[in-house]
């Protein structure tokens, strides 16, 4: 592949990193048929196979929005090599690992590719992700309502106040505060 | 004091310079604030993450659908949908980080489609889950079915032993010539029914697959290699099936032909009894010299092996249907003979013949 391949990749990436829904469909479409396949080579169901890509895709959105990233190979390659990890890791915690994936993984793997990330560090962000939802689960309504519409689904403070019935953003925003710290202590306890 | 507020706009980059800077001052000089804010900061990164997903989660489901529907009109319609809906959409996501990827699919999927559609989808994916199953438990049944061996006596019985891990196996033609019907016993006492890959008449050698794919004798690479140039009266060993138990013999090659001349076999002084017929001969650094193949009826200790060579021929003509490079890797070599054997045990086995 020419240098030109990648120039044009990290500026679909870039926008990608920005949250752009075209950028997004560009990436899905070009790896789609290339990744899947790959994960198949390697004993998975087909939908194993997506669900494999649609967790390397957030990877990859997520390594986007790291400053210094920037991709020095093809997009397909890199995809694919997250992907490979994933799914051997995925075989390990299943105890279906066999040394057939393994070689075909060592064969295919690009090195470039497997500099950029630590699957270690993706296991504890998993892990970190599960305690999360558990301490949402375990803050209850409306709590977890409340904060989830604030850092996740990005809603102003107002929109809350009305959805949720406060007399005005300030109460509704000494609530959200109160959840914050409620959580905090369940997620470190 | 509360702090809570300046973390927050601290943590979302909601401070001025000035500001930053002497918040920063602060929680130097607080170690129990430091902490706090570090904790809120563990906490912010997981709220950002589930961002991320929640939108990563909503392109797929876009990326699905536009693939499923490629009429334009359909396209656009469901995109005002999605968007309509994205609020929705990233609930469902920001609930589904409670559960796992998959599930997440039944619902979002569930948010997206009109109430009946829903309902429909669902008890959809429920049917294809049952098929699914269904088929696995059919693929089961016939599996236990082909792996019973028949309750009536077998019409004979010798050793084979492992050619790589996945079912494929070598012994003696003349152990499973008495019948049509092929098992292979493994160590845990498990009957699996064989094909007959391979018959080689001249060299007395049959070449076995257990008839499962899934199938495998251990989920390490056999233990062996050839050593295909064995010298006199070098010590050797062997693991065979005289009987329902694994039995083990030693002896040493007494000389690097066969009975007249045969080229193709070792003789070996080994005591040995029937059902040892294709039974592994190893060397001391556990290399696989030759399978026990026949003894002299006059003399007590001589048996004769064939050839490892022999056995490389046969690898070879099998092409790449079993997958040679198995033999070609030792885990023996400089273990004891107690732990050799142990390694071995999972790639010997009894086969049975039936009528």
């Amino acid at each position: 592949m020419n240098k030109n391949t990648f120039i044009k990749d990290n500026i679909v990436l870039r926008s990608l990193a920005d949250g752009d829904q075209q950028a997004f469909q560009q990436v899905y479409k070009a790896c789609y048929e290339i990744v899947t396949r790959s994960i198949q080579n390697m004993s998975a169901s087909k939908n194993e196979a997506e669900d494999i890509y649609h967790a390397s895709l957030l990877v990859l959105y997520e390594k986007t929005k790291e400053a210094d990233f920037i991709l020095e190979c093809k997009l397909s390659t890199y995809v694919i090599a997250v992907a490979r990890k994933k799914w051997l890791k995925q075989l390990e915690k299943e105890k279906r690992l066999t040394q057939k994936e393994q070689d075909y993984a060592e064969l295919h793997s690009h090195e470039i590719a497997n500099s950029y990330f630590d699957i270690n560090s993706l296991q504890k962000q998993e892990g970190q992700r599960v305690q999360l939802a558990k301490a949402l689960e375990k803050l209850g309504s409306p709590c977890n309502k409340i904060l989830m519409a604030f850092y996740i689904e990005g809603k102003k403070m107002s929109e809350i106040a009305q959805e949720f019935n406060y007399t005005n953003d300030h109460n509704a925003k000494t609530q959200k505060h109160k959840c914050l710290k409620r959580l905090k202590k369940i997620f470190f306890d | 004091m509360e702090y809570i507020e300046h973390i927050e706009r601290y943590l979302l980059g909601e401070m001025s310079q000035d500001e930053r800077r002497t918040f920063e001052a602060l929680v130097d000089n607080n170690p129990s604030l430091h902490k706090e804010l570090t904790e809120y900061e563990q906490l912010f990164k997981q709220f950002e993450h589930a961002k991320n997903e929640a939108f990563v989660k909503q392109q797929i489901l876009i990326a699905r659908e536009q693939d499923s529907r490629t009429t334009q009109n359909i396209t656009t319609k469901l995109q005002k949908h999605v968007n309509k809906y994205w609020r929705t959409a990233a609930i469902a996501a920001s609930v589904a980080i409670l559960a796992s990827l998959t599930t997440f699919w039944i619902v979002d999927n569930a948010y997206m489609q009109q109430e009946d559609e829903r309902i429909l989808q669902l008890v959809n994916k429920e049917v294809r889950a049952i098929k699914k199953k269904q088929v696995r438990i059919q693929n089961d049944l016939a599996a236990v079915k082909t792996n019973v061996a028949p309750d009536y006596p077998s019409n004979g019985s010798g050793t084979a032993f492992a050619l790589d891990k996945r079912g494929y196996a070598i012994t003696n033609l003349h152990v499973i010539n008495g019948g049509k019907k092929v098992f292979i016993f493994t160590k845990d006492g498990k009957a699996h029914k064989c094909d007959i890959v391979l018959k080689n008449e001249e060299n007395d050698i049959a070449v076995l697959k257990i008839n499962d794919s899934n199938f495998q004798f251990s989920n390490k690479a056999v233990p062996y290699q050839l050593n295909k140039d064995a010298s006199l009266a070098a010590s050797i060993f062997t693991l065979g099936y005289p009987k329902n138990e694994v039995v083990y013999n030693e002896g040493y090659i007494s000389s690097l032909n066969g009975k007249d001349g045969d080229s193709s076999k070792y003789q070996l002084e080994l005591p040995s009894s029937p059902g040892v017929s294709g039974a592994p001969v190893l060397d001391i650094r556990g290399n696989l010299i030759g399978i026990v193949n026949s003894k002299e009826s006059q003399s007590k200790g001589i048996t004769y092996a064939i050839k490892s060579n022999i056995v490389q021929q046969i690898l070879d003509s099998l092409g790449d249907t079993c997958n040679p490079i198995e033999l070609k890797q030792n885990a023996l070599a400089g273990k004891n003979r107690t732990d050799q054997i142990k390694a071995l045990e999972d790639f010997v086995f009894v086969v049975k013949v039936y009528k």
